[in-house]
Formats: structure tokens, sequence, C-alpha cells
């Protein structure tokens, strides 16, 4: 990728179309995850790709690409997620017959609590999740992909994990009828 | 009762049922404005690295607008009887006195009308009073008018063709209905000598919405990069911003703004840049000259949000702790920079705002350099605040003299001004003398 990348910042739309077709499925997953919305997490996409093209002068080290991309793409989520917050409550969300889950642990209810309680997330809280639990990135180098400090990448994985687990653990919660004792 | 470990498989299940596959029209889109869009030019002293992030901001108005209009094109094209002529309308409210034809009957459509054209706020269907409009005649007649920062919403879809001062435009399978299939207008369009420019007045329109719309002053867009939402080389003149947004207003969430700040440039100087945070403005014999990758000997640049950038060897993309976000805090932040070598700052009035003004070169013991800067001592100086890494960053170099403004505009809002010269120091104090002027004519709306 390193050769990509370097022949891409000098000005290589051949390269740059490599890189693309390299990574554009992996940072589409990340986006439609945080952004929960198909056409914003394609918005988000283009935008980060765009955006990515414009200054691939500027990147120093062509090892960081990916990680760069990353933080770019984060951005551009963060973006679309404000401009669309106005009408936030009318985004489309995922399909919840997708793909069965691979240890079928995860029942159409769960999704829909899941997708409820993550739709209340702050968007930078999402995106620490998502990279947390979708690609795996232990905190410290969320942290350094999105620019925050490592305490800030804790407190947002710890406050969306939180928010989550509340709300399936209370929707697992026995509905309990209360009596008059007298 | 949920264990973490349990919780965190249940999550890594949800997360999987996302999709992994972009869309291919999506990567198309985005392989197509590489095809059509160059990379930044490098800005080893301010660099100017745009927020994207909006997916409708100036960098993607040519893309867009080139590929909408060729659709729009494709659509007229499929319906012959709208390239006829004009025939006039002969009511009060609409056209009286529709010139004859071209001699050969065809219409024909003047090539100097023919681009890209930005106007002011004018009543456009839909259009936000804080954007300004654009006009786009492509070469085949086909013309519509969209918000200037939006070329992706398009409104009154016609058809254009011109016979000395006459225009005459007719509405033909505009599917947006904004105005009545066959409704005809006949205008006089007056191009400047240097075809910059162009008025255009109204002898009479069916549709009311597109004469309301296409009547004024339109600045053709003459930048070397439709991304850059700058006009290119200017007449003497006053001219408006038409994208950078100086102020912070919680009731306006748009990136642009139309019309923030007004200029005033003698002949021979060139808009070279007009997004959301700066404003450059460049001698037109430079801006001729440099193209992507070089940067220019000396410019004079309008910053949106200055604030401190960190102060560390790396030259971090982010805020200095500490400061105060007003004029003095900024000036003495940066007069106490063991960076730079500074002048005294003093007072200046712009537009009749109050700000202070120092003049920068960097100090003979600073032995740091900022990545990117190829090598040459160089410290990070002003940065757009709050922004990530996806505002404008500015850092002096070694070769640089640099005139720092920093203006305060009200409402707890910053403007900075640099004027950069990187020719050495009889360079510099010429270039100020040429660009002061300037400066001075900034008025702030």
């Amino acid at each position: 990728m390193r050769d990509l990348v370097e022949r891409a910042r000098d000005g290589d739309r051949d390269a740059f179309a490599a890189l693309v077709a390299l990574t554009s499925d992996r940072m589409y997953g990340v986006a439609a995850r945080i952004l929960r919305d198909d056409m914003l997490a394609e918005d988000a996409l283009q935008s980060a790709f765009i955006n990515v093209w414009r200054q691939l002068p500027t990147l120093r080290d062509p090892d960081r690409f990916e990680a760069w991309l990353r933080r770019v793409l984060v951005h551009a989520c963060y973006a679309e997620a404000r401009r669309r917050r106005a009408w936030a409550t009318n985004v489309r969300v995922l399909p919840v017959d997708g793909p069965a889950a691979p240890d079928s642990m995860i029942s159409v209810l769960d999704r829909d609590v899941l997708d409820r309680a993550f739709r209340r997330l702050r968007v930078e809280q999402r995106a620490v999740f998502v990279l947390h639990h979708h690609l795996g990135l232990p905190l410290a180098e969320i942290a350094e992909t999105l620019g925050i400090p490592p305490g800030t990448a804790r407190s947002r994985l710890h406050y969306a994990t939180r928010v989550l687990r509340a709300a399936v653990e209370a929707d697992a919660a026995p509905v309990v009828h209360e009596r008059r004792m007298a | 009762m949920t264990t973490d470990r349990d919780f965190d498989r249940l999550a890594r299940a949800w997360l999987d049922l996302g999709p992994d596959e972009a869309p291919e029209r999506t990567v198309t889109a985005i392989l197509l404005a590489a095809e059509t869009m160059p990379q930044v030019r490098r800005r080893l002293r301010w660099p100017a690295w745009r927020d994207l992030s909006m997916s409708r901001s100036p960098i993607l108005i040519g893309v867009w607008a080139m590929l909408l209009v060729t659709v729009a094109a494709i659509a007229l094209l499929g319906r012959p009887e709208q390239h006829d002529a004009v025939t006039a309308p002969n009511s009060s409210s609409k056209v009286t006195d529709a010139p004859t034809a071209s001699p050969t009957g065809a219409a024909t459509l003047d090539p100097r009308l023919v681009g890209q054209w930005i106007g002011d706020r004018r009543p456009i269907l839909g259009i936000s009073l804080d954007q300004g409009a654009r006009l786009i005649v492509s070469d085949d007649g086909t013309t519509v008018i969209t918000p200037a920062n939006n070329p992706g919403d398009q409104y009154l879809l016609s058809n254009t063709s011109t016979d000395l001062e006459t225009m005459r435009v007719k509405t033909g399978g505009d599917p947006r209905g904004d105005c009545a299939n066959g409704d005809a207008g006949t205008y006089v369009w007056s191009p400047s000598p240097s075809g910059r420019l162009m008025t255009i007045s109204a002898m009479g329109d069916d549709c009311v919405a597109r004469l309301a719309s296409m009547v004024g002053t339109w600045w053709r867009v003459g930048c070397h990069q439709l991304s850059d939402g700058c006009l290119g080389d200017l007449d003497p003149g006053t001219y408006q911003s038409a994208f950078i947004k100086l102020r912070h207003d919680p009731s306006n969430q748009a990136a642009h703004t139309y019309g923030n700040v007004t200029y005033t440039v003698p002949d021979g100087w060139a808009d070279a840049s007009d997004t959301e945070g700066t404003l450059e403005l460049e001698p037109a014999d430079v801006y001729a000259t440099v193209t992507a990758g070089e940067e220019p000997p000396h410019e004079v640049m309008l910053l949106a949000h200055p604030t401190i950038a960190a102060q560390d060897a790396a030259c971090t993309h982010a805020d200095e702790r500490g400061v105060q976000r007003t004029v003095a805090g900024l000036m003495q932040a940066i007069a106490r920079m063991p960076s730079l070598t500074t002048s005294a700052p003093t007072s200046i009035s712009i537009g009749g705002l109050h700000g202070q003004m120092i003049d920068v070169t960097m100090a003979p013991s600073w032995r740091g350099s900022c990545p990117g800067t190829g090598g040459v001592r160089s410290a990070s100086v002003l940065r757009e605040a709050g922004s990530g890494d996806a505002g404008w960053s500015g850092y002096v170099t070694e070769q640089d003299h640099g005139r720092l403004i920093v203006l305060d505009l009200g409402g707890g809002d910053l403007a900075a001004i640099g004027i950069v010269d990187n020719q050495g120091q009889a360079s510099f104090d010429a270039f100020v003398g040429e660009a002061m002027p300037i400066v001075l004519s900034l008025k702030f709306n």
C-alpha cells in the first residue's frame, strides 16, 4: 500500500483508484455503522475520499495512510451527522432482516433495542464505539486516530457501552406487576 | 444481568449486521471527482486545509455542476422543439419587443455567455437568502440557476439563445416545473469588455420566478480550480465574497455565506480562493503562473475564526491552550512566540472594526521545522479555532515576511488577515505597499 500511497500523493490517479478499491468497503462499513443511514454514509465516504485525494500531498508518512483516512472519514461522519441533525428523526434504519449474526446470539428485539439506543448517542461516542468493537482498534489507537486524549476516548466508549448495555438489560428485565398491599 | 463479555459479543454481532460493501455509484463518483479535481497546492506557509466535510461545499461544485448540466442538456436534447427560437409573448408582463431571430433563423449562443457565473443574493425558488446564486450556461444553451454553493439543486431549467445583446430563454421539459413549458423570456445582456462581468436586464418573461432570479449583475467564475470557489482574474472594482463565513451563527448551520466581506482591488489582481474559511487575493501575474504544488511568492489572505496553533515541535493540528481568543490575546501570544521575531503590535481600524497589526519573521535562533515544510525552519502560528485537522492552518518559514492583522468582528468572532511574501525584505515592503490599500478597503457585513 505504501507504494500506492506515494504514487497517489504524486498525483497518480490510477494509484488512487487502487487505494479506493482497497479501502472503500471497509470505510463504508465504518461510516454506515456510525451514522446508521446508508445515504449519509455514502455522502461521508465520498466527502472523505475526495478530501483525501485533495490533501494527499500534505500526508507526511505514507505508512499512516489508513489511520489518516479513518480520521478524515470520522470527521466527515461528524459533519454529516451535524448537517442532517434537523431531520435525523427521519433517517432510514439499517434493515433488520439482514444477515444473521455469526452465532445467532442477537435477536431481532436486541437489534431494535440497540438501534434505538445507539441513535441516542452523540456521533463522537458512536465513532469510538464502532472503531473499538467493529474494527477492533485499541483505545490508544482510537485516540490517536481521532486526535483526542486517550482519556476522552475511554470515557466516550464507557458512556456508549453503559447506555447500550442499560438498554439491553432494561429490555430483558421481567415486567414487575405491583400489587397494592392493603 | 449482562456480563462484559456477553455484551461485547452482542455488540460485535449487532455491528456485524451492517453493510460491508461500498455502493458502486459512490465509488464511481469518487473516482470521477478525482479525475477532474486537482490536488491542493502545497501551502508551505499558510496551508488552507479546507473543510471538505460538507458534501456540497465549493469543492464539489465544478464536478457536480458539469455532471448535472450535462444531464439536463441530455434531457433537453431529447426534445428538439425546445431549441426553437423563442417567440415573443404579447402581454405587458410578457415579452413585448422581442428582437428578430438571427439572420440564419437558427438559434445561436454567444460563447461569451457560456460558463458559470456568480450573482449576489436574489429571490430564487427555494434558495436560502444566505447564499448567492450561480448561473450555469452550457455551450448547447442549457441554462440553470442554482444556489452558489449547491449546484445539485438546479432551478429554472431553460434553453438560451442570443442575438447580439438580446438573450432569449425558453422553458421546456423542466422536471421541477419552476416555469411552465413554453414560457419564454427576453433579456438584454451586457458583458464587460473583459467578459468577467455581465449585467442582465429584463424585457419580459412569462415566468416571473425566472425574471426575478435572472436580472442583475453576474461575475464570471474564472477560477483555475473550480474547487477553490473563486472568481480568478478581477476587473478593477469592488467585490463581495461568495463563500467565506466569518461569523458563528447558531441559527444558521450553512457552511458558507454570501457577501460576508467586501473588498476593492485595482487592476491586476485575482481572487485565488474563496472557501468557508479563507479568502485569498493574489496579483494576477502570480495567479497566472502559480500552479498546483507551488507556493505563491506573495498573497493576501483573510482567515476566519483564527486562534493560536499549538506551540509544540510536532506542529500538532490543535489549538494552543490558555490563549484568550481576543485581539489582544492573540497578539500577545504571537509577540511571545520564541519562533518569531516581531514588531510591536500597533492598533489598526479596518471597515470600522478595531484590530491590531504585527510584522513577523522567523527568529534566527529558531531551529524547529514543521513536517511538510521541506526541512526548512518553520513554526506554526495560527489556525482555524476548533477545526480539528479540517480547517486552515498557517505557519511561517524562514523565507517569509508576514504582516498579521487580527480584527474583532464583535460577538466573540475574530478574523485574521495575512500579507505574506517569501522574496525578501524589499519585496515584502513593496508588496505591503500594494496590498494595504486592498486590506484597508475591506468592509465586513
